[in-house]
């Protein structure tokens, strides 16, 4: 998404532009990534031209720990566990 | 007894208790995701998100580290701790077995005192390194959260679990103690 204002000020000739990207997400992390930027096209006279544009980019994280088949997994071991402590018991 | 009786009798055992294993478990995350809107604050925001940015601002001095409630946030990162990143569904299953499996209640409560630590920890330590790795590293980021941290989740508990319902420590623990 782009947009452009021509004429900033009432005489002006600066043209803005502001860029802000779709959002890119990714289910397995819950990842969102927006960027954002903005540059002004100056007109003739500019003191300083090296700071005309600025990017900003945020990513959004989220952390979940287990997935369903860790968690399984998981589950396996801790019902290992227990048959082994039976098994023992058995023997004993 | 005879041989197959006391056989059956001990499956019967074993299966009971996995049967309340399940069923504690399935109780304590219903009790989780039941109260979660109040406990929420206590369990994520002073637990997780506010250690885990104490240790973010110590080991980034010079990064500008922020937190609310529910994420850790620099200029260009936010990281959030929701419902699933707290570990509470790896944590129910120790407590579920902590409680269940045959074992002295001296042991058991050590159990559940030193698991809870554990995934406390080993929780914080994978929050503090996914937001390093998110900030300077991004593109490892998913395979560190998917396949390293996952696996080292696993690894820890699994060891955990196995090394406390050891059956010979059990047992001396049950001896000594009778």
């Amino acid at each position: 998404m782009s947009w452009s204002s021509v004429r900033i000020g009432r005489w002006g000739t600066t043209t803005l532009t502001v860029t802000a990207t779709q959002p890119h997400y990714t289910g397995s992390t819950q990842e969102y990534v927006h960027t954002v930027s903005a540059s002004v096209g100056s007109g003739i006279g500019d003191p300083i031209s090296g700071n005309n544009s600025q990017s900003t980019q945020t990513t959004t994280v989220g952390v979940p720990m287990l997935t369903l088949l860790a968690l399984l997994i998981l589950g396996a071991v801790f019902i290992w566990a227990r048959w082994r402590m039976q098994r023992r018991e058995a023997e004993a | 007894m005879t041989g197959p009786v006391v056989n059956k009798a001990r499956r019967g055992v074993f299966l009971r208790s996995l049967v309340c294993w399940l069923l504690l478990y399935a109780v304590l995350l219903t009790i989780y995701n039941g109260t979660y809107h109040l406990t929420r604050e206590v369990l994520i925001g002073k637990v997780q998100v506010a250690p885990a940015s104490f240790l973010l601002s110590w080991t980034l001095p010079d990064v500008d580290i922020r937190y609310d409630a529910a994420s850790i946030q620099t200029p260009a990162l936010v990281l959030q701790i929701l419902r699933g990143c707290d570990g509470v569904e790896v944590w129910a299953m120790l407590v579920a077995a902590m409680l269940v499996f045959p074992m002295p209640w001296r042991r058991r409560w050590q159990g559940l005192v030193w698991g809870t630590l554990l995934l406390l920890v080993a929780n914080l330590a994978r929050i503090v390194s996914l937001f390093h790795i998110a900030l300077t590293r991004m593109d490892w980021f998913d395979i560190a959260h998917g396949v390293i941290w996952q696996g080292v989740m696993v690894l820890l508990t699994g060891a955990f679990v196995l090394g406390w319902t050891n059956p010979r420590r059990v047992s001396a623990e049950r001896e000594a103690f009778s």
